[in-house]
């Protein structure tokens, strides 16, 4: 009786190290007017608002994933689904949220990133100029 | 004895090349960016297609280094490959720094910048202002 308790105090303190006790060691925010490059030549017209909120792909137990184009490349992408036809976002707040889990061979930073703004259609012309 | 010995300095060669596949990480940092230059919003701009270039450089025990010169060069080099352009837009712009140790050797150190985006064309016009 007495062993069966032991083991399943231990059974339940290793599922708290490997998964729970994850804690946030950062937030980060970025405000931003457009996602993708704005031609002056353009048209551009709100398609209405997106929200996204997606893990980072790479799991890293050495230190934290710094950022990279894929990573904002992903996460725009996945925002523009959203919406039929759109091709950039406007106005968006960007927040980027690094988690740190113990595990039982030391520890794993997963980074989570948030984004929310206007998904709009840019149609390329051109403009009379002198 | 002798065989002993061999057995030990095999084991020592197999451990040395484990700890030497083991020894080897990434970190990249970098951005997805609209545009790399000024766009006067009296102009016409004029994408020209894709457009890669980089950059490396290896050093042993230490950690390279570019320098300005050799990222105008780079930027320079993507230009050049779409005639008339003077300017990336929706680029991605990467630092990777790899570490490769070698045990009884040491540390290797790469710096790899990428620039990877469309090439475009700004035509600077004067508009028509009330």
């Amino acid at each position: 009786m007495r062993k069966s308790l032991v083991q399943l105090l231990m059974v339940l303190l290793i599922a708290c190290i490997v998964s729970g006790c994850a804690q946030t060691i950062g937030t980060f925010y970025r405000l931003g007017p457009q996602s993708h490059f704005v031609y002056p030549n353009s048209n551009i017209k709100d398609l209405g608002p997106v929200k996204v909120k997606m893990r980072g792909a790479d799991k890293s137990d050495r230190f934290p994933s710094f950022m990279t184009s894929e990573m904002d490349v992903s996460l725009y992408n996945e925002a523009l689904k959203q919406v039929d036809g759109a091709n950039i976002i406007l106005d968006y707040v960007r927040k980027t949220t690094i988690k740190m889990e113990p595990s039982l061979f030391g520890q794993k930073f997963q980074t989570e990133e948030e984004l929310e703004g206007t998904a709009a259609r840019m149609e390329l012309g051109k403009q009379e100029l002198k | 004895m002798t065989r002993a010995y061999l057995f030990i300095l095999l084991g020592c060669c197999g451990l040395s090349l484990w700890l030497c596949g083991g020894c080897s990480y990434t970190v990249t940092y970098g951005h997805f960016v609209p545009n790399s230059q000024f766009a006067y919003p009296n102009s016409n701009i004029k994408p020209l297609g894709p457009v890669r270039a980089e950059i490396k450089k290896k050093v042993f025990e230490g950690s390279p280094s570019l320098s300005i010169e050799e990222i105008k060069k780079c930027y320079n080099d993507a230009l050049s490959q779409a005639s008339g352009a003077n300017l990336l837009i929706n680029y991605r712009e990467d630092t990777t720094l790899t570490h490769t140790t070698v045990p009884y050797v040491g540390t290797f150190t790469e710096v790899k910048y990428v620039l990877e985006g469309e090439a475009a064309q700004q035509t600077i016009g004067q508009k028509h202002l009330k």
